[in-house]
Order: C-alpha cells, then structure tokens, then sequence
C-alpha cells in the first residue's frame, strides 16, 4: 500500500508517519462484518454476471414464436399465386375501380374477397405477388371489350414478369384505344 | 476487480483482505465507534452493487477511497455534524509477543494519535488518513476527494505540523517511540 513517499510534502511526514506506524494501530473489521460482506460479493458476482441470459433467453423465445405465427398466418408465394389465378379465372373481369388503384389491396382481403365475391378477387393481385410468366394468361376478349378491364389484365401480366406478353397485349392496346389515358405505373413499367 | 466485474465472485475475498484493515482504519479514526462497522459495510456494500461502474483506469485503492469518501460524506450530512472518535475508545486488539511494557508504551502512542487526530479539522485528517493509512499519493487524494493537488499538500502539511506538535508534548514522543 506504501507505495507513495514523501518527496514532495513537508518536512516532518516521515517523522510522523514513523510513529503511526510505531503505533501499529491493528482494528480491523469484527468477523460477522467480514461475512457479511463476503456473503454480499458470492450472492451478487454469479448473478450480476448471467443477468442478462434469461431477458436474451425470453426475448430469442418471444421472436422465435413470432416468426412461426406470421409463417402460418400468412399466405406464401405459391398460396397467393393459386388465389390470384383462381380469382383470374373465376372472374376475369375486373370491376369499374381499375387496376392502379386496386393493386393497393392486400393480399389478406383478396384471399377473402376471393371467397365471397368472385369477380372482386381480380382485383386483388398486387406489384409484390409476382405471378410466374408460364402461369400469366393472355388477356381474354372479354378483357379487352373495355379499356380498364384491358389494362387490367395488362397490369397483371406486369406482376407475373410476364413484360413481352404485356408489351404485346399494349401494343394492341394502344393501336385500339389510342388516346385513352394509360396509367403512368403501367406505362413507366412496361418502357415506352 | 475486473475479476470479480466479470462475475468471478472468488475474485472478491484477496481483495477484500487487501484492503480491508486500512479502509476500517481509515472509518476508525474519523466517525465515533458506533458508526465504523456500518459505514465499513456500506462502503464495501457500494463497491459490490456498483462494480460495473469500476473502470481500470483508476487504481483500485483510488477507486474503493472515493467511495468511502462519498459514504463518509453521507454519514456526515445525516448526522448534521462530525462525530469524532473516541481516544478512550480502543478498538485494538491486544498486541502478540510484546512483553507488558511495550504493550502498554504502544497503546498510549495509539491513544496519544488517536487524540491528536481528533483535534484535526476534518479536512485536514481525512487527507493524511489517506495519505497515511490508505498510501495513496497526492493526485489521488486530490481525485478522491475532488478537490486541487495543491490544496491536498497543504492539508497535509498542516495536519502534520499540527500532530508532531502534539505527540512531542507527550510522552511517547516521535523521537523517542519506534
């Protein structure tokens, strides 16, 4: 502990200290004190050192669980393909609200929508649900008798990365309604 | 420390016996004798619940000081005054192996210490207590009490200016003991 000297104080601390040494003054903690303390440092060192495990433990399990529910909840890729194609097929005309607007529907309302209403499940394929081109159909004539309908379709074809169908399907599109306003999604993605 | 910071609880007892003498010492010789076991624990205490504030940066006797000076800081706005101790009061054990005379030239040089000290300011004991008792050097004494290195040097020549002057008016004398 005597690791300082007195180099830099006053005259007279060695002297001092000389003697409160010579004094030996020994007090030292009553033994109960002792355990006391020592009791203290067992109880808290283990404990302090793992406190951090079971939060970590809870929340890994919490997150796990999570995870499982939200895989079963939600459709997957394949699940919401047969809904959109089923929709397609049981319905292929779209309604009057037109395909940009009704590609902000989730896919959670149109499984149900599909139920229900038929006809309302083609509007519920969305930029996300990429269909796979071999699946995309070719617009029905019923599809093109209107040019909502048409370009609904077209927007549909978009979404399964079918874009050669697509462009095919707006090139007629364009030579049948020429002047029609063409949503500016459909026709930024389809790159004329 | 960083042992037992990291939960190695064994690491706790070598320190504890380290230092425990000196810091019981250091309670010892400022507060009344009713107070030295509780403010020892509390201290003691402080540093277990609070060891991940401990950086190594500062040594450990610095760092386990700082506490007790807080804890002893405490102790004294509590009690709205300096409890001094008590001369009379001895807490020391007998001394082993010294014959009868020895023994008793000793406990009137603690005794004559004890009641030297009891007449410091505050100020002035506490910074030769750590100085003296806990070894710690100016720059620590300064940062455990937080005040200058300047201001620690002349507390301490003060004290010991004031407590040769008192142990050379009795018997057991600086220059005669040891």
């Amino acid at each position: 502990m005597k690791e300082r000297r007195n180099g830099d104080l006053p005259a007279g601390v060695d002297e001092v200290s000389a003697a409160y040494r010579a004094a030996r003054f020994q007090d030292t903690p009553p033994p109960h004190i002792d355990a006391q303390i020592l009791a203290a440092a067992k109880r808290v060192g283990p404990r302090r050192a793992n406190q951090y495990l079971p939060p970590l433990a809870l929340a890994a399990t919490v997150v796990l669980a999570l995870g499982i529910v939200l895989r079963l909840a939600l459709p997957g890729p394949g699940e919401r393909e047969s809904v959109g194609s089923a929709g397609l097929r049981s319905a292929p005309v779209a309604d009057e609200l037109g395909a940009p607007m009704l590609m902000q529907e989730s896919a959670g309302t149109a499984a149900a929508d599909s139920l229900t209403a038929p006809a309302a499940a083609a509007r519920s394929v969305q930029p996300s649900e990429a269909l796979p081109s071999a699946d995309v159909a070719a617009c029905t004539p019923a599809q093109r008798d209107g040019p909502e309908q048409w370009l609904a379709c077209i927007a549909l074809q978009l979404n399964g990365d079918a874009l050669d169908r697509a462009r095919t399907e707006y090139a007629e599109f364009t030579r049948t309604y020429p002047d029609y306003p063409v949503p500016a999604e459909i026709a930024a993605r389809i790159g004329r | 420390m960083l042992r037992f910071q990291s939960g190695q609880a064994e690491a706790f007892e070598p320190l504890y016996s380290r230092y425990r003498g000196a810091l019981y010492r250091y309670f010892a010789r400022q507060v009344s004798r009713g107070n030295v076991d509780d403010l020892f624990q509390e201290a003691w205490l402080r540093v277990i619940r609070g060891k991940s504030q401990y950086r190594p940066d500062a040594a450990f006797g610095a760092y386990l000081y700082r506490i007790a000076h807080n804890v002893l800081i405490d102790h004294y706005r509590k009690e709205s005054h300096v409890s001094r101790p008590a001369a009379e009061k001895s807490i020391d054990p007998a001394d082993p192996g010294i014959g009868p005379e020895d023994a008793y030239a000793r406990q009137a040089l603690r005794a004559s210490f004890v009641a030297a000290l009891e007449t410091l300011p505050t100020e002035q004991r506490e910074a030769y207590l750590l100085h003296e008792e806990a070894g710690l050097t100016l720059e620590q004494i300064a940062a455990v009490i937080g005040t200058g290195r300047e201001t620690i040097k002349s507390r301490i020549r003060y004290a010991v200016t004031h407590l040769k002057a008192a142990l050379d008016r009795e018997p057991q004398t600086v220059g005669r003991r040891a």
